[in-house]
């Protein structure tokens, strides 16, 4: 080897080598925090000083770095938020798993390397999210509220609802987090109003309309009916699968059947509380799956289907009854009969759907925050009313037809005939020619035009959903009738129950063996089976300690019944 | 012959002038070193927090030491000794059937005659190695649906009246999992074992048909010997994943009707560990784990030098 090779050599050598410690050296903000304008340490006199100054009014350029478990949430280059960056001057840096990441691996890793961003927007129900609190990392809200942003107190009280503020509270008094699309009073009061109240995915039983017809379209309210009608129709069909869904609505707890027959999360037996395997509704559940397994009309395939997979069958026309919900009325019809389309099944009387109110995104500012000043103004604006328009309804129009694209809009108008209780102008709607797009791609419309929910740094349905909400549709407010009265909300069910800990790892065991002895349960081949299967289930629950956590259900759920005013 | 051990012996003569007369290749491997202590060995310190109640704020200093804890509740679940049954049948099997299946296909290969159609059929076999397994995994279910593909044609060969199960039922997991693992990896395994036939002596081939070989004697007798000490280094290599491996086929094609073979260690850990925020926990399986490998490679070094004098240290 020359004595140039050489050289050339040990200079890769040494450069592969640089490389690999650049690797690995620590990147404090994932090159994010490249901020303009901004100042030191969080909580200091300087952050105070800029306060002052975003309080004038503060536009300057400035770069967050926000953190956001949802593999949706947007990179924020859009023009949706390059419109919000040029009024408000804020630009952040996302960083974002590529799947959901609820289990706090991520937050978990930034305390690990003491890495935190700016501002965080993570699912409310994000393990980690209590550590970040009881470990000290966040920042209260009331406190900098107070400091930085009053008017946003204001906002939150005056038109989200004061729940925000008190619901929340942790042991030591103190507010953590801003939670968004939490049903407050008031949320509640305008979803009845606009016809709003019940969502469009409750879980339904949605048959092909043809076959339907074909068995003279008997009653079908109560368990027993409905599956003399699906009898009838498979048996006029056997090529056909009776029902079908997929796994996630029925592995784990049958999960589909349980509002049919009106579960609750929690079985309340006098005083004490229980898990729903104590609850003689949900053995009602597993006994209806039984007996239709037992008919051949519940096969194993919905407990093993994706739902990509039950989607293409049904597409295909294979199924008789559809694990769906509302929309399905709009899907296209099955290929083996383009003339008939697909039907919802009224609900069993015994329906009810529960909701243990906890919130949807929530909102913190970890201490390492760089500027709280320009943090809090800039979500004192993002939830007012003007911040909403910005965030979720896009470019303002004068009317249904005014459009020119997706990225510059209009996206929405104010329509006059429709009172709201928010805007005086009537009810935000969107343009047609933008409603259309989203109706043909949901998702892809909204990558493009770059704000609503892959934005969001606080929402209050009570607003955004008004451009869904529509009172003057008939079809809507019937449905909402019917299902309206049918919705049922548990706050003193939302007990805290730390993952990690010893009541945690029994809740795990016991989501474990429920996933289990569902499909045993269900594809018991005698009824003796399944009461012997049934009564061995609750034994093993025994074994895993079900009593320790039942009693720590209890106690929750007294405290929370005290302190929701109901004792 | 003794004057070359002599200048080698001479030039080796002290640590340091071998090291200065091999900078430039020391240099070369330092990088690799580097990236080992950094991503394997110093990694191995945080073992300790299998033996603490971890907690993120505390670190490894300020958590408190629990001492065997975690152990004693693993031992004591009955769903980790189910985990483990299916690891160590799954890996066994994988051992058994699929380890040896991309020597067997080497072999296979290289006798084809027509250079073209042995290409093809080497390209084919490499492509579903670079498939993600969730793509491998849909396909499979998909194909084996009891609408699917398979269903149908044996029904319609009235080799079946109604239609497999083939996810849900228990007993089908395993050979499923051998045969989508040897689809998937056979072509890819096979290269390094055609490396290895490519660099066997052709005269040995030669010789061997001049006294009249044929092709299944110069198989058995030259290709096959020659082999067997690659087979022996990836054996031993391999005996260290029976305790491991499989999460993939698990999560994938795991359900609850198949779960008493689908169940695998690292799912278990994945459960009970990680998804609970229990680093600890999830730690203290993976170093069960890890020393039931290094004990599992100790043997299989030891045991494949005493039957076919190969060694891997």
């Amino acid at each position: 080897m020359g004595k140039k090779a050489k050289g050339l050599s040990a200079l890769l050598a040494v450069c592969m080598g640089a490389a690999l410690l650049a690797g690995c050296a620590g990147n404090n903000d994932g090159g994010a925090a490249s901020a303009t304008g901004t100042n030191g340490a969080a909580g200091t006199n300087e952050s105070a000083a800029s306060g002052t100054a975003a309080a004038s009014g503060d536009s300057s350029p400035i770069t967050l770095s926000l953190y956001s478990d949802r593999g949706w949430y947007s990179d924020w280059t859009g023009p949706g938020a390059q419109r919000i960056e040029q009024k408000t001057g804020v630009h952040f840096n996302v960083k974002k798993p590529v799947q959901d990441d609820g289990d706090g691996k991520d937050i978990a890793l930034m305390i690990a390397s003491n890495n935190m961003p700016d501002v965080m927007v993570v699912d409310s129900g994000n393990k980690m999210l209590q550590q970040l609190i009881e470990g000290n990392y966040l920042y209260s809200m009331d406190e900098l509220i107070e400091k930085y942003a009053p008017g946003l107190g204001t906002i939150l009280n005056e038109q989200y609802g004061p729940e925000l503020l008190t619901n929340f509270k942790e042991k030591d008094g103190k507010t953590y987090k801003l939670v968004s699309g939490y049903q407050t009073e008031k949320y509640l009061e305008e979803a009845k109003k606009n016809a709003g109240l019940a969502p469009v995915w409750l879980p339904q039983l949605v048959v092909r309309k043809d076959y339907y017809d074909e068995i003279g379209r008997p009653d079908t309210s109560t368990p027993e009916k409905f599956m003399k009608a699906l009898e009838q129709m498979a048996a006029k069909h056997p090529d056909k699968i009776p029902y079908i869904g997929d796994k996630s609505q029925h592995t784990g707890d049958l999960s589909w059947f349980n509002p049919q027959f009106g579960v609750a999360p929690y079985y309340v037996d006098g005083d004490s509380v229980k898990n729903t395997i104590h609850d003689p509704k949900w053995k009602e559940a597993l006994k209806f799956g039984f007996e239709l397994a037992s008919k051949g009309l519940l096969t194993k395939e919905s407990f093993v289907n994706t739902n990509d997979v039950t989607a293409q069958k049904v597409a295909a026309g294979d199924a008789i009854v559809w694990a769906y919900n509302s929309t399905a009325e709009n899907a296209a019809p099955p290929k083996d009969n383009p003339d008939t389309q697909f039907e919802v099944l009224p609900p069993f009387e015994s329906y009810m759907y529960p909701t243990i109110p906890t919130g949807w995104l929530a909102l913190v500012v970890p201490k390492s925050n760089k500027n709280p000043a320009r943090t809090m103004k800039m979500l004192e604006y993002a939830a007012s009313k003007e911040g909403q328009e910005d965030f979720f309804f896009g470019i303002q129009g004068q009317g249904a037809d005014d459009f020119k694209s997706l990225s510059d809009g209009p996206h929405f108008y104010f329509d006059s005939a429709v009172p709201n209780d928010y805007f005086q102008e009537g009810k935000p709607t969107y343009t047609k020619s933008f409603s259309d797009a989203l109706n043909k791609d949901w998702g892809g419309t909204w990558s493009q035009v770059g704000f609503g929910e892959p934005i969001v740094l606080i929402a209050n349905w009570a607003v955004t959903n008004t451009v869904q909400w529509n009172p003057t549709d008939e079809k809507k407010v019937a449905y909402d009738k019917l299902m309206s009265s049918k919705m049922k909300f548990f706050p003193e069910f939302n007990f805290k129950i730390d993952s990690a800990g010893e009541f945690g790892v029994i809740d795990a065991k016991i989501k474990s063996l429920k996933a289990d002895y569902v499909t045993k349960l269900v594809f018991a081949h005698s009824e003796a089976e399944f009461e012997s299967t049934f009564a061995s289930f609750e034994k093993v629950a025994d074994q895993l300690g079900i009593a320790k956590l039942e009693a720590e259900y209890t106690r929750q759920y007294a405290e929370l019944k005290q302190k929701l005013g109901n004792p | 012959m003794k004057d070359a051990f002599r200048r080698r012996k001479r030039r080796g003569g002290s640590g340091l002038g071998t090291f200065r007369s091999q900078l430039t290749l020391q240099l070369m491997v330092l990088p690799c070193m580097a990236f080992l202590l950094i991503f394997a060995y110093v990694p191995i310190a945080g073992n300790v927090i299998a033996f603490q109640d971890f907690n993120l704020s505390g670190g490894f200093f300020g958590s408190r030491f629990i001492g065997l804890a975690h152990f004693r509740e693993m031992f004591s679940d009955p769903s980790f000794y189910m985990a483990m049954r299916n690891t160590v049948i799954l890996s066994l099997l994988n051992m058994l059937i699929v380890f040896p299946a991309p020597l067997l296909f080497a072999l296979i290969v290289n006798e084809i005659p027509i250079l073209r159609f042995k290409k093809i059929v080497q390209t084919s076999s490499y492509l579903p190695n670079f498939i993600s397994f969730a793509m491998v995994a849909s396909m499979w279910i998909f194909l084996l649906d009891p609408k699917g593909m398979v269903n149908q044609s044996l029904m319609l060969l009235h080799l079946t009246k109604h239609p497999i199960e083939f996810w849900t039922e228990p007993g089908l997991f395993r050979p499923l999992s051998v045969v989508i693992g040897i689809w998937k990896g056979v072509g890819w395994g096979a290269i390094i074992y055609l490396a290895a036939i490519s660099g066997i002596n052709p005269d040995l081939y030669e010789a061997a048909k001049m006294d009249g070989a044929g092709r299944i004697k110069r198989i058995f007798y030259i290709t096959l010997p020659n082999l067997i000490p690659l087979f022996s280094i990836l054996f031993i290599l391999n005996v260290g994943t029976l305790f491991s491996g499989n999460l993939d086929q698990s999560v994938l094609l795991g359900n609850s009707f198949n779960k008493e073979t689908s169940y695998v260690i690292e799912y278990y850990s994945l459960q009970m560990g990680l998804e609970l925020t229990r680093y600890s926990y999830a730690t203290a399986v993976s170093f069960f784990q890890s020393v039931m490998a290094i004990v599992l490679v100790l043997i299989a070094n030891w045991f494949s030098g005493k039957v076919s004098g190969n060694r891997l240290f």
